[in-house]
């Protein structure tokens, strides 16, 4: 296990500034520190430098966050990491985006969260949605431009209010309208779940009447 | 947030969502309750939010069986939660434009540079709502970048594939909406 080796969010840049300075005191306290570096070791050092001099500023900002969370894998950690210890502006750039990330965090932790209901509104959709699949019952249909009527054998009445863009004009939304009014029909009316559906999926405001 | 292990076990998740309902609940409770947040952010209510959501969640539920993974399961719920953002802001704003009798054929709403939300459900009190009063008042492309590059942890490649525009324009998204929000923050340190 290296140090770059630990799943830990940088929190702050001490964990970077400690592993340049003790590279350096390595670098200048060992038993070959007074000697000028050999070849074999200058040619190491340019393939190092060339190898880890290619990420750039933008290169290092694209991964900043998974970068600050030490998810990275080597070598492209190593690389951005190496890149820091020379750039202070990335170095700032990764401060800042701690802070932000930490600002956002916190004040997003004072809005109201997904109500408990959530899951059992989503259950019912999907049902009614499985049911709709199953329906195929056909009941006269006209298209009135943006209000599309559907009229059943029952009596009924239904309009949909077209709410989006184009969606009229495609056969397919159409199709899938009719069948959840026809669903609707046969439940005996529209429940607001279906409305919701309607007005989500198909941009149809529904509404719905005996004639 | 797209950390290895989770994005394995929500790839397990959307592998087993066409045949286990127990496996959309699972799904749905590890990235509801965040996708839910970034809706609410963007459009400041949390009704229009909680119906974003199951509007997400309705397309992950058809979409799971089709899902090849040419991108990562947090990308690609991010991207479905984005276009039922966008879809709802367009269907609202022609809702709005036609009982106001405006011209339904006039421009298309730019979702990208308008601020939008109303914020009317929201009361977070104290500096959180100062701060969200700051947020809302940024350019809708810019407050989604800053949201899902500094709050959900993409990556700019990530946020781009999401958005589907150009990595160099994220870039530049963030640059200006960090600039705004500190100029609109006075210079605090956020
Ligand atoms: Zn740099």
């Amino acid at each position: 296990m290296t140090t770059r080796d630990r799943r830990e969010p940088i929190t702050h840049l001490t964990d970077l500034e400690k592993m340049r300075t003790h590279d350096s005191r390595r670098a200048s306290s060992g038993p070959n520190a007074h000697r000028t570096p050999g070849k074999k070791a200058r040619v190491m050092k340019r393939v190092v430098e060339s190898v880890w001099a290619q990420m750039s500023c933008a290169e290092v900002l694209g991964i900043m966050p998974p970068l600050a969370r030490c998810e990275l894998r080597s070598p492209e950690q190593d690389r951005a990491l190496f890149h820091l210890a020379s750039c202070p502006a990335c170095r700032r750039e990764l401060a800042e985006y701690v802070n932000i990330s930490n600002a956002i965090k916190s004040h997003r932790a004072a809005l109201p969260g997904l109500p408990p209901s959530a899951w059992s509104n989503l259950r019912e959709t999907m049902e009614t949605s499985r049911h709709l699949e199953e329906v195929s019952h056909t009941p006269d249909r006209h298209d009135l431009g943006q209000v599309i009527v559907a009229r059943a054998p029952s009596g009924h009445t239904v309009t949909g209010d077209q709410v989006s863009e184009h969606e009229h004009t495609d056969p397919v939304l159409v199709n899938r309208f009719l069948d959840a009014v026809t669903a609707a029909l046969l439940l005996g009316g529209v429940p607001p779940v279906l409305a919701g559906v309607c007005r989500g999926t198909l941009g149809l405001a529904i509404s719905t009447e005996t004639v | 947030m797209s950390g290895p292990r989770r994005e394995d076990k929500g790839l397990a998740l959307v592998r087993a969502i066409p045949n286990s309902e127990c496996a959309m609940r699972e799904f749905f409770e590890e990235f509801g309750p965040q996708i839910f947040h970034y809706a609410l952010t963007i459009l400041g209510d949390t009704h229009a939010a909680q119906e974003v959501v199951q509007e997400t969640m309705i397309g992950v539920w058809r979409g799971a069986s089709r899902f090849t993974a040419s991108s990562s399961v947090s990308t690609w719920v991010y991207s479905i939660c984005h276009n039922k953002i966008v879809d709802y802001i367009r269907r609202e704003s022609r809702h709005v434009r036609r009982a106001s009798g405006a011209d339904l054929s006039a421009s298309a709403v730019t979702f990208e540079n308008e601020p939008c939300g109303t914020w009317s459900y929201i009361d977070p009190g104290g500096d959180s709502m100062e701060f969200w009063e700051t947020f809302r008042r940024l350019p809708n492309g810019q407050r989604e970048v800053i949201l899902l590059f500094y709050d959900a942890g993409f990556s700019v490649a990530e946020v781009a594939e999401i958005l589907e525009i150009p990595a160099g324009t994220v870039r530049s998204r963030l640059h200006a909406g960090k600039q705004r929000l500190r100029v609109l923050l006075k210079g605090g340190s956020l």
